[in-house]
């Protein structure tokens, strides 16, 4: 449920579409989103099912738990030796600065917008203080939660858990407007892409149902 | 008034169980199940330095890599250890079975020790031989976790 939940968040949505916003996408930028979409999260996915064959072969028969990112590079230092680990190395801080960098962002644009202030990460300090303000105490807060005795992979199977069940409410908003041509012209929806967003919402509501009952059950995966 | 205790007692909850925090115990299945369970997890730091010993030994790995390895890995075990002493056994059975996988949980925490200042002090070489004990200790753990495993 958790990796369900990773491959889709619900920030993302605000991020990229606060992103459009900014960068003022048009239409010839749909090419660059969907190549995004399609060669990003195909080249993710697979590394991701590449790092999670490589633990259940290496680490799980040991009884391995991956806990820290220490034991997640094992593998592949086991098998690709210091080059592959000065690979991964690289992989690991774009992958850890990118996501305190969206993760932060995203709070910014998310209350601002909330609350009607200024917003903006080209907009002057001055002129979007609380966007900026906010963007810095997540960063702060996120920062001083590292430093306490909360387990960090249990905060993150916890927010991914909470994730799924509050998914289909990022969805179908997304979904409805997106079969809108009030807001994308000629760029709605096809029939094929209705059918294949329905069945990955029959998914994700399915997810969400079950998020809640397996966080109290398994107790977070403890 | 009735929402903000049902919130505290949940925010409660949540931070328990995100912090690791121990329950009571009240007989000796709930106490064995506990034992079993800590026994198992302590499996895999000491697999996870046994992996890092390996590591070093092949030259497949930085040395801040393996400090860093071994140093998560003593961290752990001692985590693992003080959340089964921080429970009282409620009977003399019990006490008999904490005496037990307490003298597997020392030597385990002892060895990661040795283990991680040897790392630190450079003395990679000293690694395989203090890593030694780490497999016969990682069998028992495993043998212990399944005898008492409800």
């Amino acid at each position: 449920m958790a990796q369900f939940a990773s491959i889709v968040a619900v920030y993302p949505v605000f991020f990229y579409s606060s992103g459009a916003i900014e960068e003022g996408w048009k239409r010839e930028d749909l090419v660059i989103a969907r190549a995004n979409v399609v060669i990003g999260y195909g080249i993710g996915t697979v590394f991701a099912l590449g790092l999670m064959a490589l633990g259940a072969l290496a680490l799980a028969p040991g009884g391995i738990n991956p806990e820290h990112l220490s034991t997640s590079a094992m593998p592949t230092a086991l098998t690709l030796g210091k080059v592959g680990l000065a690979v991964l190395f690289v992989g690991m801080f774009a992958a850890v600065f990118g996501a305190a960098l969206e993760a932060s962002l995203s709070a910014g644009y998310t209350v601002s917008q909330y609350f009607g202030w200024q917003w903006g990460k080209y907009v002057k300090p001055r002129e979007a203080s609380r966007f900026h303000l906010v963007v810095l105490v997540t960063i702060v807060v996120a920062a001083a939660a590292v430093g306490t005795t909360v387990d960090p992979i249990k905060v993150t199977e916890f927010v991914l858990l909470l994730n799924a069940a509050a998914l289909p409410l990022t969805f179908v908003p997304t979904l409805i407007v997106a079969n809108d041509p009030d807001y994308l012209g000629d760029k709605t929806n096809s029939r094929l892409t209705n059918g294949l967003a329905t069945v990955y919402l029959g998914l994700i509501l399915m997810a969400a149902l079950a998020a809640i009952p397996l966080l109290i059950v398994t107790k977070v995966g403890a | 008034m009735a929402r903000v205790r049902a919130l505290t007692a949940g925010g409660a909850l949540i931070v328990c169980v995100l912090t690791s925090c121990v329950g009571p115990v009240r007989d000796f299945g709930a106490y064995r199940d506990k034992a079993s369970s800590t026994a198992r997890d302590m499996v895999s730091p000491v697999e996870a330095a046994r992996v890092a010993v390996t590591l070093a030994r092949h030259h497949d790995a930085f040395s801040q890599f393996v400090d860093t390895a071994l140093t998560d890995a003593q961290d752990d075990a001692s985590s693992i250890q003080q959340a089964f002493e921080s429970i009282q056994p409620p009977d003399e059975e019990s006490k008999a079975l904490r005496s037990t996988l307490d003298d597997l949980l020392t030597n385990a925490v002892d060895t990661l020790q040795q283990l991680r200042i040897a790392e630190r002090l450079g003395q990679d070489g000293r690694l395989p031989a203090l890593a030694k004990p780490l497999g016969d200790l990682s069998t028992r753990l495993r043998d212990f976790a399944e005898e008492h495993h409800s």
